[in-house]
Formats: C-alpha cells, sequence, structure tokens
C-alpha cells in the first residue's frame, strides 16, 4: 500500500534542486599527463642517477659471481631449505627447528620458482646467489631513495649507494647467500615509508609490515627497531601520531603473533619430549649458543671474525666508524649513527655470539653515513661558515687520506672478486664425486653441495650434512653407528675449522684418508674414504695391499710385450698401479705383439694408487681416435669380466685411457 | 678375438658381480628426515572432496571476515589518514560572514526535566538569523509548560507547535514543524541535546565554504564512566562522528544522524519532509537525499560537539539498536539507494545498510573459527588463515585504546587504567550483545514488529545538571548514531 503511495506522491514532487556540478574528472588523459610533467620536473633527474648507479652494481655483482668468494657451508643450508620448500614441500631438507624464521628461504624459493633459477646454474647455490644479487639491486636503489629522504643531494646519495655496491667487504657479504641480505631491502623500505608525511598512517602501517618481514627474515634485523621507532615518531604528526603509531606497533606485534601462532598451530611453540620448539630455539639463539669469546684472545672466534672484515676493507670500517662519530652532531643522520655505534657496541657485549653476516646490517647505514657526512663537510666548506669550517676540513681531508688508501686495496680485492675462480675446488670434487662414488654409498657433506648431490641422483637420507650427525636424532637413528655408516666424508674449510664441536665429523675425519683433493690453502676441499674399521686397521690392510701389487706389477714389467717408460715401470714396481690394470695388461700382452702404455694419475688423486691406464700404441701403431684398431682396444676392455670391468673406456688423440673404479673387488687378489 | 687365458698370477675369477648390499650392512631403517611436523599433508593435492569443500568454506568465511574487519576499520581510522584529512574533519577556525537563516527543530516527548534548559540554551547561539520550533505533544501538558515558559523568556527566537497526531512519532513532529519554519535551513535537535553556542555560526560557515546541501555536525556521548557497555558506546559515537562519517560523505552515500543534522529548506520540500513510517527516518532521509545527488559535509570540532548521553540501562540500549538495525533493514528494503548514481555507491550502500548483520556474524564466527582450531585438525596453512580476522580485531583495540586516551585528554576527563581494561574485556562481550541486537532485529522484520520501544535517559552528559532521582522514560529521546529510529508510541506498519 504505502509503496504505491510513495510512487504517487513522486509523480507530484517538486523537481528537486540542481545537484552541484559534477567534479572534474581526475583520470583523463590531460590530468595524467599534468601529472606525469609534475612528476617528471621533480624526480626527473633521479633516473640519470639510478640507472648508471643499478648497471655498475649489477655488473660488479655478478661478473664472476660464481667464482668468488668460495661456496660457504651456510649458504647451502638456506639453498639447501629453499629447494625443500618447492622440492619437498617441507620447510628444510632437514627437520625445521626454528633456528631461523623461515621467512627469508621462503622467499628464495619463491624467486627460484618464478624464475627457475636452479637450472640456470651448475651449483645451487649459485641460484641463490642471484637471487640475492636481485636483493642487493633493490637494496641499492632503496639506499639512494633513503639518502634523498633525509636530505643528502643526488651525488652523495649515488656516492652513499656506490659505497654500499663496491666495497669489497660490501661485495664479499652481498655476494654470499646470507639471509642478512634478503632482509636488507626490507629494512630499508621499512625506513623510507617511516619518514612519510603525506598518507601517514597507511605509509607507516606499510613500514611496520616490511619491517615486520626484515625480522622475520633474519632476527637479528629486530635490533633497528629502536631506529625505525625513532625515525617514526620524529615524521610523525603530533594531531595523529597518537593513531598512526598505535596501528604501525600493532601491526608490527601481529605480523610477529604469526609467527608464534605458526610455530603453536604446529603444537610446536613450547619445548617438549622429542620435538622441535620455537621457545628451543629462540632460547638456543640467545643463550646456548657459544660464545665467540673476547676480543683480548687472539685466537676467539670474534677475533677471527673482525680480522675477516677488517682484512676486506680497513678502510671502509674505520671510515664508517670515524663518519658515525661525526654524524652524532648532525642532526639528520643522527639516528643511523646511533643504530651503526650502538650496534657495533652490541658485537662486544660479554659472552656473546658474534654472527659472521652481522656486517650486512651495519653496511647500508655506514655507506650512508660516511656519504653524508662527506656531504655536509663539502657543504659547509662551499657555503664559507666559520663555525664549522675547522671540522669540514678535517673531514675531507681524512677523507681524502681514506680515499688514497683505499683506491690500492679495493683494486687488489675487486680484481680478486672479478677474476678469480675460488669455488673450483667444489665444482671439481663434486664432480669427481658423481663421476666416481657409487649412488648407494652415503656421503658426510658441507650443506655447499648438498642439493647439488642431492640432484645427481643420491638419495636424500645418503647424503649427510655433517652438522645434523651429531645434532638431528632422525639422522642419528638412520646411522645407528655413527660415522661408520658413511663411506666418504668431503672436507670443506669450515668443516675442518672446528671439528672438535661435532665429535662424529671428528672421528670420521681420523678414520678416513684423502683419494682426491682439490686446491690448496683454505680452499682445499677433500674427498676422503671412511674406513669403518678404523684408520690403522685400513694402513695395514694398505701395506699388505701395496705388497702384493708390487709383486705383480713386478711380474708384470718383465713382460716382454709391454712398451713402458721408465716412469711406468717404477709406479708398477712400487705396487702404485691398481690390481686390475696389471691384470687386464696381463691379459692383452698374451695378444699383442706389443703395447705402449701409461699410468696417468687422475685429477685430484695423488697418484699413490693409479687405477688409470693408456694404450697409446699396440703392435707399434698408435691407437689414434676413431681408429678402427682403437675401437678394437675399446671394446675388448669394455668385455672384460664384471669384476674387471673399468669405469670408462674413452677413445683420445693420445690413445685409448681406461679408467677402472676406485674400490677394488676384495677377492681379486689372494687375501 | 681369442678367448682370454688365465695369467699365472690371478686366483679364479668369481662368475657373479660382488653383491652390492644397497643399505650398508651396519645402516639402520632409513627415515624419512622432516615427514613429523612441517608442512607435509597440507598440500591441497592431497586432500578429498569433503577437505576441500570443508577447509574452502573456512578459508572464504575466513577471507570474508577479515575483508569485513578491515574496511570497517579504515572507515574508523579515516579522519587520521594524514594531517590534511584530519584538518579537513573540523570547523573551519576563521568562520565566514553568517549568510543562511536557520530554523531549529528540537521535539520533545515527556521531556519536561530538560526541554527547558535546552531551549534556553539553544537561544543562546550568536548566529544573527535562527529561530527555534518546540513540537510537543497534544497530551503531553508537562512537556508543552516547560516549552511555553522558554518561549516566554525569548519570545522573538523560541516558537511551540502542539502537534495532535495520533500515534505520534518523531518524524511526524518533524514534518508538522516544517510547515511553520521560515529558515533556508532547518536544524533537528533532541531535547536532551547540549549545543555549543557558537554552532550555528561554524554550520553557516560550513555550508558557504563546501557548497553543500546538508551539514551534519558531531554528537558526542559523555559518560563513559558509566558501565562497560556505556564505554564502548560512546567510543563507538567518537569513532563514527569524528572519523567514519566523514568517509561517507566523501563516498557520496550517508546515512544521517538524529540531530545536529542541518538541511536546506529546498531539499527538504523536495523530500517531503521525514518519512514518517520509517524507523530510521534520518537515515532514510540521508539515504534519499545522497541518491539525487545533494552533497553532505560533516564537521566534528570537539568543543562545539552536541553533548549526549547513552541510554540508561543495557536493556534500553538493547531495544534502541535493535531499532536501529530494523530501520537499516527497512531504509535496504525501501530500495531508495537503487537510484543513486554509480553502481559503486550502490554497492558501497548495500554493504553499509548490511552492515550491522555482517558486524553479528564477524563476532560470533571468531569464537567458532577457534574452537574449530582447538578441537578439529586442519591443515596448517588453513588454521592460520582461519586466524586472519583476528588480526584487524586486535589493531582496532589497539586504535580504541587510542581513541579514548585521546577522548578523556580531549574532554578533560581522567581515563583511568580499569577503563582500558573495561575497553578490553568488553571487547567480546559487546559484540556478541551487537549480534543479539542485529538478530533481534531481523527476527522483528520478519515477523513485522514494527512498533518502536523505549528509551531511558538519565541526564549524566550534563555535569552541571542536578542529578536525577530515578531513571525516567523517555519518548524521543536518546542517542544519535545515525540511522537510528526514535519514534512515538505506536508508528504504525
Amino acid at each position: 500500500m504505502s509503496t504505491s503511495l510513495d510512487r504517487v506522491r513522486v509523480a507530484e514532487r517538486p523537481t528537486p534542486p540542481p545537484a552541484p556540478p559534477a567534479a572534474p574528472p581526475t583520470s583523463d588523459g590531460r590530468t595524467l599527463g599534468r601529472r606525469w610533467d609534475r612528476w617528471r620536473r621533480i624526480h626527473g633527474r633521479a633516473p640519470l642517477h639510478l640507472i648508471p648507479l643499478l648497471l655498475i652494481t649489477g655488473i660488479v655483482q655478478a661478473w664472476n659471481l660464481a667464482g668468488a668468494p668460495q661456496r660457504i657451508d651456510d649458504e647451502g643450508t638456506y639453498v639447501a631449505q629453499a629447494w625443500a620448500i618447492s622440492n619437498l614441500g617441507e620447510l628444510a631438507h632437514y627437520t625445521y627447528w626454528y633456528d631461523h624464521p623461515p621467512l627469508g628461504w621462503i622467499q628464495l624459493a619463491a624467486y627460484t620458482d618464478l624464475t627457475g633459477a636452479f637450472s640456470r646454474w651448475d651449483t645451487a647455490v649459485m641460484a641463490g646467489r642471484e637471487a640475492v644479487l636481485v636483493a642487493t639491486l633493490v637494496s641499492t636503489a632503496l639506499l639512494w631513495l633513503l639518502g634523498r629522504k633525509i636530505g643528502l643531494s643526488r651525488g652523495t646519495a649515488t656516492a652513499a649507494a656506490l659505497l654500499f655496491a663496491l666495497s669489497p667487504l660490501a661485495l664479499q657479504f652481498h655476494r654470499t647467500v646470507y639471509l642478512d641480505n634478503i632482509a636488507t631491502p626490507w629494512l630499508l623500505g621499512a625506513l623510507i615509508l617511516a619518514m612519510s608525511r603525506k598518507h601517514q598512517l597507511a605509509e607507516f602501517v606499510g613500514a611496520a609490515v616490511l619491517f615486520g618481514i626484515a625480522v622475520l627474515t633474519k632476527e637479528t634485523y629486530l635490533l633497528a627497531l629502536p631506529l625505525l621507532a625513532y625515525v617514526m615518531y620524529r615524521s610523525a604528526w603530533p594531531a595523529t601520531r597518537r593513531y598512526t603509531l598505535s596501528v604501525a606497533a600493532s601491526m608490527l606485534v601481529l605480523v610477529g603473533l604469526g609467527y608464534l601462532l605458526f610455530a603453536a598451530i604446529n603444537g610446536e611453540l613450547f619445548p617438549g619430549q622429542d620435538r622441535v620448539s620455537l621457545v628451543d630455539g629462540v632460547a638456543f639463539q640467545l643463550a646456548s649458543r657459544e660464545s665467540s669469546g673476547t676480543v683480548a684472545d687472539p685466537d676467539s672466534l670474534i677475533n677471527r671474525t673482525l680480522a675477516m672484515w677488517w682484512q676486506l676493507d680497513p678502510v671502509f670500517i674505520t671510515a664508517g666508524l670515524a663518519a658515525a662519530a661525526v654524524a652524532l652532531f648532525l642532526r639528520p643522520l643522527r639516528p643511523y649513527a646511533l643504530l651503526v655505534l650502538a650496534l657495533v657496541a652490541f658485537m662486544f657485549r660479554p659472552g656473546s655470539y658474534l654472527p659472521v653476516p652481522y656486517v650486512i646490517m651495519l653496511l647500508p647505514f655506514a655507506a650512508l653515513l660516511v656519504a653524508g657526512t662527506a656531504g655536509w663537510a663539502v657543504r659547509q666548506l662551499r657555503s664559507g661558515t666559520n663555525g664549522a669550517l675547522l671540522m669540514s676540513v678535517t673531514v675531507l681531508s681524512a677523507l681524502a687520506i681514506a680515499a688514497l688508501v683505499a683506491v690500492p686495496l679495493w683494486a687488489t680485492q675487486l680484481r680478486g672478486f672479478l677474476l678469480a675462480d675460488l669455488d673450483r675446488p667444489g665444482v671439481q670434487a663434486q664432480e669427481w664425486v658423481e663421476e666416481n662414488v657409487a649412488r648407494s654409498d652415503r656421503l658426510i657433506v658441507d650443506d655447499s653441495m648438498w642439493v647439488d648431490l642431492v640432484s645427481s641422483g643420491f638419495d636424500r637420507d645418503n647424503v649427510i650434512w655433517y652438522y645434523k650427525l651429531d645434532t638431528d636424532s632422525d639422522v642419528m637413528e638412520a646411522s645407528p653407528n655413527g660415522w661408520r655408516d658413511s663411506d666418504y666424508i668431503i672436507t670443506t674449510d669450515s668443516m675442518r675449522t672446528f671439528p672438535e664441536q661435532f665429535p662424529q665429523v671428528d672421528q670420521a675425519l681420523s678414520n678416513s684418508e684423502v683419494v682426491a683433493s682439490f686446491g690448496t690453502g683454505p680452499q682445499t676441499v677433500d674427498v676422503r674414504r671412511i674406513h669403518p674399521g678404523g684408520l690403522e686397521e685400513q694402513n695395514g690392510l694398505r701395506a699388505e695391499q701395496d705388497a702384493q701389487r708390487a709383486d705383480i706389477g713386478g711380474d708384470l714389467t718383465r713382460n716382454p710385450a709391454l712398451d713402458l717408460s721408465a716412469e711406468a715401470r717404477a709406479q708398477l714396481a712400487a705396487g702404485q698401479v691398481d690390481a686390475r690394470i696389471v691384470v687386464a695388461l696381463g691379459l692383452r700382452a698374451s695378444m699383442d705383439s706389443s703395447i705402449t702404455a701409461s699410468f696417468p694419475a687422475r685429477d685430484g688423486e695423488d697418484g699413490s694408487l693409479r687405477r688409470q691406464v693408456l694404450l697409446s700404441a699396440t703392435d707399434g701403431t698408435d691407437l689414434g681416435e676413431d681408429t678402427t684398431r682403437a675401437a678394437a682396444v675399446r671394446s675388448w676392455f669394455e668385455n672384460l669380466q664384471p669384476v674387471l670391468a673399468p669405469a670408462s673406456v674413452q677413445e683420445t688423440d693420445d690413445g685409448v685411457l681406461v679408467t677402472f673404479p676406485l674400490d677394488q673387488p676384495a677377492a681379486l687378489l689372494p687375501g | 678375438m681369442r678367448a682370454a687365458d688365465p695369467a699365472p698370477l690371478l686366483t679364479p675369477l668369481p662368475e657373479d658381480p660382488l653383491p652390492v648390499d644397497p643399505a650398508g650392512p651396519n645402516r639402520g631403517e632409513l627415515p624419512v628426515p622432516g615427514s613429523e611436523g612441517g608442512l607435509s599433508g597440507s598440500s591441497p593435492f592431497d586432500w578429498s572432496v569433503w577437505e576441500w569443500l570443508g577447509y574452502g568454506a573456512m578459508i572464504v568465511v575466513a577471507l570474508l571476515l577479515t575483508a569485513i574487519a578491515v574496511t570497517t576499520l579504515w572507515w574508523m581510522l579515516h579522519a587520521w589518514r594524514s594531517r590534511d584529512s584530519l584538518q579537513r574533519t573540523g570547523f573551519s577556525r576563521a568562520p565566514r560572514p553568517a549568510a543562511h537563516s536557520f530554523s531549529l527543530l528540537v521535539p520533545g516527548r515527556h521531556e519536561e526535566e530538560v526541554m527547558g534548559q535546552t531551549l534556553d540554551r539553544l537561544a543562546e547561539q550568536d548566529h544573527p538569523d535562527f529561530e527555534v520550533i518546540a513540537i510537543v505533544g497534544h497530551d503531553d501538558p508537562g512537556t508543552e509548560a516547560v516549552a511555553r515558559a522558554a518561549a516566554a523568556r525569548h519570545p522573538e527566537l523560541i516558537k511551540v507547535v502542539v502537534d495532535s497526531s495520533v500515534p505520534k512519532n518523531k518524524p511526524k513532529a518533524l514534518n508538522l514543524a516544517l510547515d511553520t519554519a521560515r529558515g533556508s535551513v532547518i536544524g533537528v535537535f533532541d531535547a536532551e541535546d547540549d549545543v555549543h553556542p557558537r554552532l550555528l555560526s561554524l554550520v553557516d560557515s560550513r555550508f558557504s565554504e563546501t557548497g553543500a546541501d546538508v551539514v551534519q555536525g558531531g554528537v558526542q556521548l559523555m559518560n563513559f564512566h558509566s558501565s562497560w557497555w556505556s564505554l564502548r558506546n560512546v567510543l563507538e559515537y567518537y569513532f563514527w562522528f569524528r572519523s567514519r562519517l566523514h568517509f561517507h560523505a566523501n563516498a557520496k552515500f550517508i546515512p544521517l544522524g538524529g540531530n545536529t543534522v542541518f538541511i536546506k529548506r529546498v531539499w527538504l520540500d523536495w523530500s517531503e519532509g521525514w518519512d514518517a513510517e520509517c524507523l530510521a527516518e534520518d537515515c532514510e532521509v540521508g539515504v534519499r537525499l545522497s541518491s539525487q545527488g545533494a552533497t553532505v559535509a560533516v564537521a566534528y570540532s570537539p568543543e562545539v560537539v552536541t553533548r549526549e548521553e547513552t541510554p540508561g540501562t543495557l536493556t534500553s540500549l538493547f531495544k534502541q539498536r535493535t531499532r536501529w538495525n530494523q530501520g537499516f533493514l527497512q531504509v535496504l528494503g525501501k530500495g531508495e539507494w537503487r537510484k543513486l548514481p554509480s553502481a559503486r555507491q550502490r554497492l558501497f550502500a548495500r554493504y553499509i545498510l548490511a552492515m550491522p548483520f555482517l558486524q553479528a556474524a564477524t563476532g560470533l564466527l571468531i569464537p567458532l573459527s577457534i574452537m574449530l582450531i582447538l578441537f578439529a585438525k586442519v591443515p596448517v596453512v588453513v588454521a592460520l588463515i582461519t586466524f586472519l580476522p583476528l588480526g584487524p580485531t586486535l589493531v582496532t583495540l589497539a586504535v580504541e585504546a587510542a581513541g579514548l586516551n585521546e577522548f578523556g585528554r580531549l574532554y578533560g576527563r581522567k581515563v583511568r587504567v580499569r577503563d582500558y581494561v573495561r575497553l578490553i574485556l568488553g571487547t567480546f562481550p559487546y559484540q556478541v550483545f551487537l549480534a543479539a541486537a542485529a538478530v533481534r532485529a531481523v527476527y522483528r522484520q520478519l515477523r513485522g514488529e514494527n512498533s518502536w520501544e523505549k528509551t531511558e535517559h538519565s541526564g549524566a552528559h550534563r555535569t552541571e545538571a542536578p542529578v536525577r532521582p530515578e531513571e525516567r522514560e523517555l519518548v524521543a529521546a536518546g542517542a544519535s548514531r545515525p540511522a537510528q529510529g526514535r519514534h512515538a508510541e505506536g508508528a504504525s506498519s
């Protein structure tokens, strides 16, 4: 009823008052054009700085990315965890135990999945390095923006970003797959948003979320919270501060609660029998990690770490600390100076653990301070204010000296980064293992090659990250006899540094012998054969076998059909030639009137036991590649009885190269 | 090829290759590391159809609730987005000279104790051109006497109109007064409102500055000390008028408030006043004017805000809220909002008018999701998503605490620790309370029960007013949240 009445009434209503004219359209072509013009007027010169800056950063970071520095265990761990997310649907390649929040390698996994990075590189870690390269590029651009936000000139901001990109200290750490590198862009982004003036509420929320991501990427970034809070408080409008800050704070708390909730839903928040827990993980990081020692002790871990940093770039470290001291008196730079000094002081607190990548969080801010202080000094000098004149002259002369010292140091270091192939030993060792070790053998390895070995066909239970052999109950259960259940241990610098921390690894090292060795000095990567019966028993056995080989080798030298060099004869007589070669040559000698043979050592093997034979001629004719004679010889070797079967037979320019497997069958020689 | 002749030194060769023990003699069973815990088993590929449906429903509900909570939170924070937006919410500091004439309508029913004072204070307005029209019922001699006494004190400003319609309600009273009002702008106040003397000048200036057709001023409940629910009720008003209403004005769809609302006469002539049939006549007229393209300006300055009090008991608040919700439902059903020019505005209108019910759902589903997580074994990802609505809820709580703190400072009222405790502890009960009111409104609307219910007032917002010995039942009184229904007894359906 009432509705029909309404309709009648509507018809009789007076015409409504004119509505106000429609608001001018905001997104038509002309306004867009005007906006673009405005944006270009304000920001038009930024690309002139940013594009070359990013090009230089990108080239220097990417050039020889796979060559230097050598892969380390940590990189392998993060990459393996990212790989586990994509390939196993789990947060880690072993049980995730809340040692770090997982967001860092979740981002790595997202990057490698989206771009297919794993298939681009021979070693998996390099896919991770590619991802952190992208993170560093983003960080470089954001550092430039942050510099502009705190009032640095474009040139000064560019200088800060270049320092951040090119210092050898920065380059070494930026190339390494550390979670810190993934956290840095989030932190810088948070700081930029925290300085927002226009849309404070939304941008502060953004800052809190970005910072939360940074902390969940690398927990040590929580140390930057006072800086972020200070910057945010200082830029907050007083009238809306109550809301903007409380919303930002609660957002940050929520992000943190999200992690707690994740643990709680998994039933892993609090410690319990036979399970990992968040509380345990945090307690490990905060309390039970072994102290890095004191600076007073020259052999302490902290001194090793500091020495490593110092060796990479003493100039940047000195300049950064000095600039931080000066910048305490410069208002726009003060919060960053406080952060750098506080972080440095935090390193030296007694009984603490100093992670090697700790320096990564300091890099952008130290670069900002050095460039910012220099920029300030130049401005003072130009404006000619008397008060700060002395100070600015001092700053500039100190910087000039620093630059003079830095040029030769940087040149040497950067040449190393751009040219040296420090990771070659690792790659060679991996190739050696993939060619020579049976897929059923069990290996104790550094995480840096874990993914590659698993991808090459080893069962992942047979590729044991050395760290887990002493710490993970699942792994220990699978190897009830500890190190004795493994066949090889592949050692790197990180594994050799503190073997006493890992008793099983230590035992494996003492009861194994090097079968192949690659590289020199700290870069050395050794493949060691583990002898479950102990090294002593093995040495006895070895001596016995050496004697037998010397016997049959000596016999063979007397075979008139064999044309051997003096060196080869000596090797046979000394028992350095594998018994299968001796037997095979003996058999072959009854078929040919003459055989020219030698025993080249394989790459990486020391030649004390040779398992390759090169037949360069038979019956006085060279066995060149693709000749029928060479093919016949190859076929003969390939058809030997199983106990004598070679691992490979290749025709080469120099003759037919026959390689026998590493382990000689026990039944071949009389015991 | 000749057969191989065994060399003299050789032992007999075994015919078969050596057996290879794949696991190694000493090794234990191969476990699958990380098979306990982790994310395994939660892969969507492993779910059955029923799991897909169940988890899918949980995820959809959780995401919807989160969307509702986030939009509500964002609108609640609208005024504080930036410094500029906060400055835009207030009256201008340097008002323009008066350019409009005002008629202020004050309906009162059984309000003899507060109406005289309200009229006297309205007469103190410093605006040069305004009149006050008090509307009283023919069956309410007490209030009529008070109103006539006030008119006698200010003969050139106050007129009294007697409403003899049966049954009575607020829109009928307002429509009656409209016939005698001479101002170019019509303002509405409630009989117990505490109005600042500079308000009219500021509103006049706001009309001139913005060219708006409607100006909605701020209304503020004051008595947050009274009880846990009055604290929540006060904060609702604070966020509504201080912040959220400005968002509605920008979005060009606004349910107007019941008082301190000023509408240009031409627009009321077009709308033929207020809809006497609707339980939320103020919301209804706002929706109708919005649909026709009238522009609405909102202004909230704490010093000139119209002060009110919460209903006297939780029951009367409950009845009041039921009425508002039912009013919203009526407006939704009447469909005037369909005339809004853009699809976006229509969607927005539908969302706003349905909001009390969506909020009720949020309140009820949060405990449900917690129960599900505690007692049903769901995959980690699904469990995490069901917790998502809790995020904006916690942020809202932080914002409310900040708002309470600001409220205390703005109005010079001390906020004690126990007020914050009440705020936090009251969150969930109040959600349940709102949900119950929403459910009751739907029930009444379905049953066709359109009668209004009484709201009680004690005058606690007037610190200078004497404390009233007993709570009285007031008609046409109550809080002025937009789209509330305040009606005379027995409003027709």
